[in-house]
């Protein structure tokens, strides 16, 4: 049977069907609260926030618009915006920047999905194209919810040359996984 | 200036940009494929977390409290009806509505939090379509903890045969959600209350339909009473 895409689901839930709601959070429980965990570092606080993502999505709070881009690109940033809404009324000190971490595990994923193990491959092998200082604007800025001006406050930069910095990294990771997924796709298509 | 417009993509991203901002953003970035591939990235880059175990119920925890919040006083399907008929029309209409609702036992209990700071931000007639007899207005309150709340009240409402209801709706560019019902007693009198969010912006306009039964999640029934938002 086909598989319904999450857009046909987000309108069923615009229509109040619960079902549908169902359906939608059993397709991203796993990987979105994966994601709150690593951003909150508290699971608690990662269940809080899918709470507050799910009652958005079922009142409609602001809708998903096909035209601007795939759904789960919205559902991922309007998650991470709810998980830094809550880090922040919590007043959880976010970890210094010297503590921020590295965007790439050094621990092999186990069973996890197929498609998560290869997505999360692709995305590792991207991230270690860019340099340690890019890294380091996107664990703080996408992972670890920093504003702008705090990374700036904390390098010493001026907000634009923050701005930009963050851009230009997510730009390059972004064309360096295209340039993975294509180079894969053709190895598939040439059967070796 | 291209720079400048893509710049503005990490506020975009952090949902900082006012209203117009926004707009203009995204015709920004309707032709520029760097922030459309960063924006699909946002949708790629969680999958570099490491896989979380969700604790034994949290599914269940998660959809009860939605559920559980549609369910709430201010929530979609309570029906407050048996309100005694008052002209309120020369009275503001915030206050009323705010010495009404504490009145009720429902309301109430969902105003415990912020019933002192709450904050009426807009208040609405709605226009009656042709020959509809009734009256209603709307309020939009903001509580302590930033939610905003639309409230339904209406008078002289026409009475209703066999199962049909009265069901406000909150529409957004032509497109409908279920806000609420109101089931008038027999004076005409109905209030309905319902959650919005944080957000008012989605919305254009506020009506009130006549439908047959109760629970339609798209409307069935004529338009009684409208307003833009």
């Amino acid at each position: 049977m086909e598989r319904v895409s999450d857009t046909q689901l987000y309108q069923r839930i615009q229509a109040q069907d619960r079902e549908a709601l169902e359906q939608l959070y059993d397709r991203y429980e796993k990987i979105l609260f994966s994601f709150l965990v690593k951003m909150t570092a508290d699971p608690n606080l990662a269940e809080e926030a899918m709470q507050e993502v799910f009652i958005k999505i079922w009142r409609g709070v602001g809708k998903y618009d096909e035209s601007k881009g795939k759904f789960t690109s919205w559902l991922f940033t309007m998650s991470r915006n709810a998980a830094i809404d809550l880090i922040r009324k919590r007043k959880q000190g976010q970890v210094s920047i010297e503590e921020s971490g590295e965007l790439i595990s050094h621990e092999p994923l186990m069973d996890e999905k197929i498609e998560w193990k290869e997505k999360k491959k692709s995305i590792e092998t991207a991230v270690r194209s860019l340099s340690k200082e890019q890294q380091q604007m996107i664990q703080l800025f996408y992972f670890k919810g920093y504003t702008h001006e705090k990374i700036a406050e904390s390098c010493g930069l001026p907000l634009g040359t923050v701005k930009s910095r963050i851009r230009l990294a997510l730009v390059k990771l972004k064309k360096t996984l295209g340039h993975l997924q294509e180079g894969r796709a053709a190895h598939e298509e040439s059967g070796l | 200036m291209k720079n400048q417009d893509c710049d503005r993509l990490i506020d975009y991203l952090e949902d900082r940009l006012s209203t117009e901002e926004k707009k203009e953003f995204e015709t920004h970035l309707q032709t520029c494929t760097d922030c459309q591939e960063v924006i699909e990235l946002m949708g790629d880059l969680p999958y570099l977390s490491e896989p979380a175990e969700p604790s034994e119920g949290m599914k269940s925890r998660v959809l009860g409290a939605v559920f559980e919040e549609e369910h709430r006083p201010a929530a979609t399907e309570r029906v407050v009806t048996k309100r005694k008929k008052r002209n309120w029309m020369g009275l503001s209409l915030a206050a009323v509505l705010f010495v009404s609702l504490l009145g009720n036992i429902y309301a109430l209990t969902w105003l415990t939090e912020g019933t002192e700071e709450a904050v009426a931000l807009e208040e609405i007639g709605l226009e009656p379509n042709g020959s509809f007899t009734g009256n209603a207005a709307v309020s939009i309150v903001k509580g302590t903890n930033e939610e905003l709340t639309l409230t339904v009240e209406a008078t002289e409402l026409e009475p209703l045969q066999g199962d049909a209801i009265y069901q406000v709706w909150l529409i957004a560019d032509g497109e409908p959600m279920p806000a609420g019902y109101l089931s008038p007693d027999s004076t005409g009198t109905g209030v309905a209350l319902f959650t919005l969010g944080q957000e008012l912006d989605a919305w254009d306009t506020v009506a009130i339909t006549r439908e047959p039964q109760y629970g339609n999640k798209l409307p069935e029934g004529d338009i009684v009473l409208s307003a833009p938002l």
